[in-house]
């Protein structure tokens, strides 16, 4: 009944929308496929004049596509992409700062901290750990509950982690191991780590995947894509490190060259709305905008107490050093026991 | 002299052309009777080596010289190459590349030979429907063996204990991943090679005493010795080149083609991507050199004068030809069969349920309905220009007169497609064509970028495909008609085209299945309108939902194999109404 | 229309052809008048398929011209020229009926449908295929192809034909049967024809005039009787029949010296400073009983080869071996045998002499 009422309101929209001049926006996004229909959707209610048209891909692949299009962008608007990306772009000339009303209202972790940011801040998205209950029932394994546990014997060739090289959640976590242990003590836990790996893997969301299938007892992953298997049965639970967590914000940004800045800059206000937010929070624990967030369902109630600290321009600026020294850490050696 | 003396194109024979000038300006008649002359089909072959250049060189360009520029793009040298040699890791992603690839490559060969063995040299049953099988695998998006492998040999796996304790994720998945999707193609060479055999050395081997076994290394082995050859040069760069495969299943196992991955869309590193792109294109290259000098050698050992081979009745040679095929067909029908029950599951391996969930597009992400019609529409848009472009162009390098410099440089440009990894290739293309300076910059992001990518993707193994056709074309065709005032448009249309057919068919189907299931290229051209079905499958299993993933891959592949039966039903047709004179060809 | 055609007179001047560095003709000079057949013989090699392509314009000359009648062809395009070729493999359009392969060239110039029928017709007679004008070439045999071919590439009446080996892929029997065919055909048509062929026997019993090439260059031009009967260098003579080689040196005006024996020739000799090559046909050679002749022999070998027997034969004192024909009746009464003695003579009007 609802999405009956939903869909007559969207053909209503469409019907007055297509009445009117419209302007249209190339959007690109790493935002969930799904939720698309459902932003664009809303966005519409209180915009119909501005039709979103969006091109999606994982993070990896659409900030690879925007600094291939340096030279000619094709994006008048990224909506929900890494900070860390955007920071890529930003110090590639690629963003139009951009200070959208109610700029006041978000949490300063949760913009670019310039006068007049790059980019604004949607949600945070946020590490955790996928747990299969049926394996680790099966393997007689405890529930690790940090991330000291993961490095015990008794987890041996049972967690899966993504390859910092190939994947920005992997990078993450290391990321965030080193700022919460230190430089020495972050490598000594992954040398522990490491000797408990069964594999790396190429993308972020893989090693969840691979718990929810039981090809893995426990995957070092996010824990947006954590609760979503667990939505669709998968027999996970998803774990958040004692520690803290590393984390990434989502954000928003006007990519400089646009020749419809007028109503890149109506969406981007509206990005950062309070209505916006919520709409995050559907899926995202943790939202730019404090005190809007309501628990959601198998995160955390506390998830914005867990995340650390981050510091993004720290972890930017030493990127290559931690990844080269990642590889020759780890790398290059298939055997990874 | 003006401008259109046909004594100009006497420039590629020799210099030391000694007539006297004593023409006058031609009349307008005479103007459009020589647009048939040489130069004509010269010009049109340099077109189509622009075509090639803009579809192919040119962007490759654009991106592989990043590997001696830096980051801000000044000229570095090899700086780039010094430091990711010196990065480590290296060599054993190369040698993985190689020993992965050339193993690879031996099992593929063997299999597809052994299965072209039975299908041509015995008497089994059945061999169209095995043929039709045999082939499966090349109509499957390539997201469909992975899934099927984790669930058959995976840690959850049914076949688990088949690999003794051995993980699937690594180099046994890659291989055995590579296999199956690179089979066909193998197949397809070795079954072209092996179907036109000449009886006459069956039965001189016979009247030698020789035994079958004999005869088998003496005669039949020989005789498939370029199809060998060229099958595993094939085999060997597709491997080498994909991506897909050891990204989805090869867990840490690093290969040079995941490290591009790694440098470009992990850390987007474009200059370090184009410096293990150009050391990809090393050992592709190579075997690409050994191929050709090779096949050099080559000359049709199937004359008019040969005999069709005919099997005899042979219920033991039979017996070990099913025993050839028998593997190969099982280890298809396992991987299909495994999907299709993936596709199915409502969450594997918890809850078996089965169901039709799975296939309501609508609701999964990834562009479903949508993104399959774009699929269609693309691959219907690469069939038709696709093999228009690749058959003309085909022709006018074998069948008009043409400087063997200009016909050497297209060859090259033509395959040279094989050896670039679609990853490297989708990226070119935004640097080329979205370029500011680019004037064509407005089919960026529009279905027919996407076609005309994949046309350039997969035009080297359609190139062969029309040369070879048009090669067993007597010769001396365009010169009877010439003779007969006829031009040689005129023996193009009523000759060689109704004669080809059959290979413009296969052609057609060929640019049809590879779009219907590319991904590595398009999915960084594709835009707001212009999803695909494959990308949809790749964005559906990375979100998790494994089983609509599937689903789309099996829609895929069915769609795929609606085309075959009906490329199928064509070929029949055309094979009907020409029998009367196909009679004693073939 | 007239079954007869006026043939054109072909006229080649000083045709070169490289290849690259390799010369594969070399000053062509050579007119062919109207109506007449003739053969281009040679091993192969020797560049008479390549003029063949030439005169054709498949080839471009590197230098040198070409005129056909009045009209100088040197450059046009095949299709500008007036001729019909057949080809070694036929190259019938295999998917065309043998009507259609036939009307293909009517049709390319624009006849109208009904005088295409007629003329199809025609040729179709001519060459004897009434019944078989709607099968396609498949289901012919070679000797029908190979008369499919022909009509097809007389059926515009070109002012000239060219044949490009057109009956070495068929067996004997067909071969020979399709010899005097052509031939007969030929002249009634009264087409110019060039023919390119490597068997001798062919090009003697076909052609009006055979023009013998080798490396590129022509070594002789005559009649099929002149080349058989006045070989002008020691390569036409060994490549027409077979011929038996003397080595000798000269002496004062006629007379030659062969191993320590002198002999009076009729033929002038070539101007040479050293060794003269006699040459002499087997057939040429008289045998006579032992002790009658000037040179005495052993008889080594004999091949009986049904109307003549080819005997071999050492002549003793100058170590030669010598090759005769016999016809079986003077082999009876010389009493020839393996291992026999046997004496000949060399007719000095049959002896040919070459600058070695």
């Amino acid at each position: 009944m609802k999405h009956l009422k939903k869909a007559l309101a969207l053909t209503v929209l469409m019907v007055a929308v297509n009445a009117n001049a419209q302007t249209e926006l190339t959007v690109y996004t790493a935002v969930e496929a799904e939720d698309l229909k459902k932003y664009a959707a809303r966005f519409n209610e209180d915009h119909p004049d501005i039709k979103v048209n969006w091109v999606r891909d994982s993070t990896g692949v659409i900030t690879a596509r925007l600094l291939a299009e340096k030279d000619n962008p094709r994006a008048d608007v990224v909506w929900g992409l890494a900070g860390t990306s955007l920071l890529l772009l930003k110090n590639e000339g690629m963003l139009t700062p951009y200070a959208p009303k109610g700029l006041e209202k978000l949490s300063l972790k949760f913009r670019d901290r310039d006068e007049t940011p790059s980019w604004v801040g949607m949600d945070a998205w946020m590490a955790a750990v996928c747990v299969n209950t049926i394996e680790a029932e099966k393997h007689n394994l405890p529930m690790p509950t940090s991330w000291q546990d993961l490095t015990k014997p008794v987890y041996q060739g049972h967690v899966v982690m993504p390859n910092p090289n190939s994947s920005g959640t992997g990078f993450l976590d290391v990321s965030a191991w080193l700022q919460l242990m230190g430089e020495d003590k972050g490598w000594e836990f992954m040398d522990g780590l490491h000797q408990n790996i069964s594999r790396y893997t190429h993308s972020g969301s893989k090693p969840c995947k691979m718990a929810a299938s039981g090809e893995t007892t426990i995957g070092v992953s996010f824990a947006f894509r954590g609760a979503r298997l667990k939505e669709q049965g998968a027999p996970l639970e998803v774990v958040f490190p004692s520690e803290g967590l590393g984390w990434e914000v989502e954000a928003t940004a006007i990519v400089d060259g646009t020749d419809k800045v007028e109503a890149a800059q109506t969406l981007v206000d509206w990005s950062i709305t309070r209505q916006a937010m919520e709409m995050y929070n559907e899926g995202y624990a943790i939202v730019a905008m404090p005190g809007v967030a309501q628990p959601v369902k198998h995160f955390p109630a506390n998830a914005e107490e867990l995340i650390i600290d981050n510091d993004f321009g720290w972890a930017a600026s030493n990127r290559e050093a931690i990844l080269t020294e990642w590889a020759r850490r780890y790398d290059g050696k298939s055997e990874a026991k | 002299m003006s401008v259109f003396d046909p004594g100009k194109s006497s420039m590629i024979d020799s210099p030391s052309f000694s007539t006297p000038a004593t023409r006058n300006w031609p009349t307008l008649a005479e103007l459009r009777r020589r647009l048939t002359d040489r130069w004509v089909f010269a010009l049109l072959l340099v077109i189509g080596c622009v075509v090639l250049t803009l579809l192919v060189l040119a962007p490759l360009y654009t991106l592989l010289s990043k590997s001696v520029e830096n980051k801000a793009g000044e000229f570095v040298g090899l700086e780039n190459f010094a430091h990711y040699l010196s990065s480590g890791g290296i060599e054993s992603a190369f040698f993985n590349s190689l020993w992965v690839a050339g193993l690879s490559t031996v099992i593929v060969v063997s299999l597809a030979f052994m299965a072209a063995w039975a299908l041509t040299r015995t008497r089994l049953p059945f061999t169209g429907w095995l043929r039709g099988v045999l082939v499966l695998p090349i109509l499957a998006p390539s997201l469909l063996p992975a899934i099927s492998l984790v669930y058959l040999f995976g840690n959850q796996g049914v076949l688990k204990s088949w690999l003794f304790g051995a993980e699937i994720y690594g180099p046994i998945g890659i291989i055995m991943g590579s296999c199956f999707w690179t089979f066909p193609h193998a197949l397809m060479i070795l079954l072209t090679a092996m179907d036109n055999a000449d009886g006459r050395h069956y039965e001189a081997a016979t009247a030698l005493k020789a035994s079958p076994w004999r005869t088998f290394w003496t005669v039949t082995v020989p005789g498939a010795r370029y199809g060998l050859v060229s099958a595993g040069f094939v085999v060997f760069t597709l491997v080498i080149t994909d991506f897909g495969v050891p990204k989805v299943i090869g867990g840490q196992f690093d290969v040079l083609a995941t490290d591009i991955y790694k440098q470009v869309i992990g850390q987007q590193k474009f200059e370090m991507g184009a410096v293990v792109s150009v050391l990809l294109l090393l050992p592709a290259m190579l075997a690409f050199i050994a191929d050709r000098y090779v096949q050099r050698k080559q000359s049709a050992s199937f004359t008019a004068r040969s005999v069709p081979y005919r099997p005899r009745q042979d219920r033991m040679r039979d017996a070990i030809g099913a025993l050839m095929l028998t593997p190969t067909v099982v280890f298809i029908f396992a991987i299909i069969g495994m999907a299709i029950y993936a596709s199915f599951v409502t969450f594997w391996p918890y809850n078996l349920q089965l169901s039709l969930n799975n296939y309501q597009f609508g609701r999964m992400d990834g562009g479903g309905w949508g993104a399959y019609i774009n699929s269609l529409k693309m691959a219907l848009g690469t069939m038709l220009i696709g093999t228009g472009l690749v058959f003309f162009n085909a022709w006018l390098m074998e069948r008009t007169p043409q400087p063997k410099l200009l016909t050497g440089v297209f060859q090259f440009l033509s395959l040279l497609p094989l050896a670039v990894p679609g990853l490297v290739l989708g990226l070119s293309y935004i640097f080329f064509f979205n370029h500011p300076d680019n004037p064509i910059n407005g089919i960026y992001g529009t279905l027919f970028i996407l076609i005309l990518c994949t046309i350039t993707h997969f035009y080297a193994v359609s190139h062969l495909t029309a040369v070879t056709a048009l090669k067993q074309l007597d010769q001396e065709f365009e010169a009877v008609g010439e003779s007969l005032n006829a031009s040689r448009w005129r023996v193009l249309f009523t000759v060689t085209l109704p004669l080809c057919l059959p290979a413009i068919l296969d052609v057609a189907l060929y640019l049809f299945v590879n779009a219907m299931t590319t991904v590595s290229a398009v999915v960084f051209l594709y835009g707001h309108d212009s999803q695909l079905a494959s990308v949809a499958v790749l964005n559906m299993d990375e979100a998790g939902d494994i089983a609509p993933a599937a689903a789309m891959a099996i829609l895929i592949t069915a769609t795929c194999a609606v085309a075959k039966l009906i490329q199928g039903v064509l070929r029949f047709w055309v094979d009907r109404s020409t029998r009367a004179w196909r009679q004693g060809m073939e | 229309m007239s079954q007869k055609t006026q043939g054109s007179r072909l006229e080649i001047q000083g045709v070169n052809k490289f290849f690259g560095d390799f010369c594969a003709l070399k000053d062509i000079n050579l007119t062919i008048e109207p109506g007449e057949l003739v053969c281009f013989l040679g091993p192969s090699g020797c560049g008479k398929t390549t003029l063949l392509r030439i005169i054709a314009g498949l080839e471009r000359q590197s230098g040198g011209l070409l005129h056909q009648g009045e009209t100088d062809i040197s450059l046009k395009p095949p299709r500008e020229r007036d001729f019909g070729i057949v080809f070694q493999s036929y190259a019938l359009f295999p998917n065309m009926t043998v009507t259609d392969n036939i009307a293909y060239g009517l049709r390319s110039i624009g006849m109208p449908k009904a005088q295409v029928r007629s003329r199809v017709d025609e040729l179709l007679a001519l060459v004897g295929l009434e019944d078989q004008a709607s099968k396609y070439p498949a289901q012919l045999s070679g000797g029908q192809q190979q008369r499919v071919a022909l009509a097809r590439a007389l059926a515009p009446t070109p002012g000239l034909l060219l044949l490009d080996e057109p009956l070495s892929a068929l067996d004997a029997k067909v071969r020979h049967h399709l010899r005097s065919e052509i031939r007969s055909l030929q002249k009634q048509l009264g087409v110019t024809t060039v023919m390119v062929t490597h068997d001798q026997e062919e090009a003697l019993a076909m052609a009006d005039r055979v023009v013998v090439m080798n490396n590129g260059v022509i070594e002789q031009v005559g009649t099929p009787l002149d080349i058989y009967q006045q070989p002008a260098s020691a390569f036409v003579a060994s490549f027409i029949g077979a011929m038996n080689f003397i080595d000798s040196s000269p002496l004062n005006g006629q007379r030659v010296k062969i191993g320590n024996r002198e002999l009076d020739l009729i033929r002038p000799l070539p101007a040479a400073d050293g060794c003269i090559q006699l040459a002499i046909r087997p057939e040429d050679v008289h045998l006579l009983p032992s002790g009658d002749g000037e040179w005495e022999g052993e008889v080594l070998a004999l091949d009986y080869l049904g109307a003549f027997i080819r005997t071999h034969i050492r002549l003793s004192d100058i170590e030669l071996d010598l090759v005769v024909d016999v016809d079986p009746r003077s082999a009876r009464r010389l009493d020839l045998r393996v291992g026999g003695c046997i004496c000949l003579n060399l007719p000095s009007d049959a002896l040919h002499c070459f600058a070695a």
